[in-house]
């Protein structure tokens, strides 16, 4: 059949070609933007100092918030589109609203970013040593609970310390005074406290957990944006490969970035920080894996009704399309 | 209370140089606070107090004098957090002034308003202004819609409760004898009501103020974005570092004492003291 006589069908199909082309070529390269939850902690302080999303044309609006709940409730009220949270939050999250957010990827995590501390001249060098004495820790968080797996796997019970519930930002200076014998805590401040040479570190919890943070999307916003989720994946790649790969740079960022706050820190701490700390953003099994005990423990305690199944909520296609992404823009 | 309250040394009428009982007011109410100095700087010193715990008042100077980047002062870090703080604060007490003092006139002159609104205000006078923070960012999310809504709060009752104590202050027979001098409205409230009701408004406006400034820093440290004295202090302990929070610290303190001196002393001057001493304003009951 020929077309003579239809030349207003081929201009209308010219046409229509151009305009699904050119929607096309926005979706791969044009600008876009999207609205992102941050803490007042390194990885994201290495974020807030630099442009990542430039080599993606994203427009990256970070949202300082001082908490991880105060993200999450941000990323619930729609104040921003992407937030993270440790596993506590999300396994709620996943049994109360799971239809609000997909698990797009990993955050910070592996058990080398948790320590026991002691004071620099404590006798105590081993948490067997600590037994019986006072130790400081922020009962409920997950580097709390990594401890206590920590306990098992040796053989030792919580019941076999004082535990002293407190904030982490005062375990420092309490062990300092020998107001407790040794503190849990986590990163940055097992480092900025031995670089400041009040304390050691006698232990890492490093093989016991990962105790990974994960990366939530807006549900809507992915279905709308699903090129801007991918492309702020591809700039966690980033990150993550500066941070594994030369944190000496990744620690000059951040504290340059808390020197805009009027902070001053010692650059060295937040290297030491970051040689302890997982950044890479693939979610695997082995970390889905994780949020089973928790969200077992939480049912346990009847905070939530039944242990959701977090793989329904986990969208890879997003990361694998941050990776072609990453290769496509080199 | 002025420097020379403080010291017992009765005021005087000055010009624009310090007489020597300013001078003696002066260096009698900083003694103390210079000793505590001296006192706390030996402690470190000597070795007697961690300086990674307490930091010597040396230090929180040099660490002061590094964030203000005099020879950059444009740049000044210290003096973008003191800004946003004072303009945070004082927008707080504005707008509570705006709202408390002519509401504090009607409950003042109007006994049934009062008694109907009463029980609602002595419901809330009692709530910390800072309880209400967790409301407001779930409300308004973080930012200054909040800080500045929670401030408000802190200085808006005692405003209130000032105002409305110095209205009823007034005795009634003031009021009748200058309306049957006949005496407008405008002329009521200019001649007797806000003179009479002067020493109590101004004593609410400082606690107002005082309140506006001490729940900032706590809602600077839960809702700030960026900046704010509260916001530094925070982001400090965050990263252990003692010497920023000192010197959020005692700009708080020093910032506090300024806006009770300067400000309202200079009002206290310009308007009661001088009322009162040239037998415009006297007993009304």
């Amino acid at each position: 059949m020929s077309l003579k006589g239809f030349g207003w069908l081929k201009w209308s199909a010219l046409a229509a070609m151009v305009a699904v082309g050119g929607t096309l070529a926005h979706a791969t390269t044009g600008s876009m933007s999207i609205r992102v939850g941050l803490q007042s902690v390194p990885p994201d302080e290495v974020y807030t100092a630099k442009d990542w999303g430039a080599r993606y044309k994203l427009k990256v609006e970070h949202g300082s918030f001082s908490s991880g709940a105060d993200i999450l409730k941000a990323f619930i009220a729609g104040r921003v589109d992407i937030g993270n949270g440790g596993s506590g939050r999300l396994v709620t999250m996943a049994a109360q609203q799971p239809e609000l957010f997909y698990i797009v990827a990993a955050n910070q995590y592996g058990g080398d970013r948790y320590g026991v501390m002691v004071a620099k001249d404590s006798p105590i060098k081993t948490v067997q040593e600590l037994k019986g004495k006072k130790v400081g820790a922020v009962t409920g968080s997950g580097t709390y609970s990594t401890f206590r797996v920590y306990l098992d796997n040796n053989g030792l019970k919580e019941s076999d310390f004082q535990i002293v519930n407190m904030k982490v930002e005062d375990l420092r200076a309490a062990v300092q005074q020998g107001i407790i014998d040794g503190a849990v805590a986590w990163e940055p401040h097992v480092a900025i406290a031995e670089t400041m040479g009040v304390v050691r570190r006698i232990q890492s919890m490093a093989g016991v957990n990962d105790s990974p943070n994960f990366v939530l999307v807006n549900r809507k916003f992915a279905d709308a944006n699903p090129e801007a989720v991918a492309r702020y994946i591809a700039t966690l790649i980033d990150l993550g490969e500066l941070i594994s790969s030369n944190p000496q740079e990744a620690a000059k960022l951040a504290a340059g970035q808390i020197s805009k706050k009027g902070v001053s820190i010692n650059p060295k701490a937040l290297e030491l920080s970051f040689t302890r700390i997982k950044m890479d953003p693939k979610v695997t099994d082995a970390l889905l894996a994780e949020l089973i005990p928790v969200a077992e423990s939480m049912k346990g305690a009847s905070k939530i009704g039944a242990v959701p199944d977090f793989k329904k909520l986990v969208r890879m296609d997003f990361y694998e399309q941050a990776v072609k992404l990453r290769q496509a823009s080199r | 209370m002025t420097a020379s309250r403080t010291a017992g040394v009765p005021r005087q009428k000055g010009g624009p140089s310090a007489s020597p009982s300013q001078i003696v007011a002066f260096v009698t109410f900083m003694l103390p606070i210079g000793a505590l100095l001296l006192f706390w700087e030996g402690v470190v010193r000597f070795g007697l107090a961690d300086a990674t715990i307490l930091p010597a008042p040396s230090m929180i100077v040099v660490r002061a004098w590094e964030l203000l980047n005099p020879a950059k002062a444009e740049r000044s870090l210290l003096l973008v957090h003191i800004g946003v703080s004072l303009w945070r604060a004082l927008a707080a007490f504005v707008l509570a002034c705006l709202v408390a003092i002519p509401l504090g006139f009607v409950l003042g002159l109007s006994t049934g308003t009062y008694r109907a609104l009463s029980p609602l205000l002595s419901l809330l006078l009692p709530l910390p202004a800072v309880a209400w923070t967790p409301i407001f960012l779930v409300a308004f999310g973080q930012g200054d819609l909040t800080i500045i809504g929670v401030c408000f709060l802190g200085a808006f009752f005692p405003v209130l409760y000032s105002t409305i104590q110095g209205v009823r202050g007034i005795g009634v027979h003031a009021i009748w004898v200058v309306q049957s001098m006949g005496a407008g409205p405008l002329d009521l409230f200019r001649r007797v009501l806000l003179p009479g009701a002067l020493p109590a408004l101004i004593s609410g406006l400082k606690l107002g103020m005082a309140h506006s400034w001490r729940t900032l820093v706590a809602a600077e440290m839960l809702a700030a974005l960026s900046y704010g004295l509260g916001y530094m202090i925070f982001a400090a302990r965050s990263y252990m570092d003692v010497s920023t929070m000192f010197v959020g610290i005692v700009c708080l303190a020093v910032i506090g004492l300024l806006i009770e001196h300067v400000i309202f002393g200079t009002l206290e001057k310009m308007t009661v003291a001088r009322w009162h001493s040239s037998g415009k304003v006297r007993g009304t009951r």
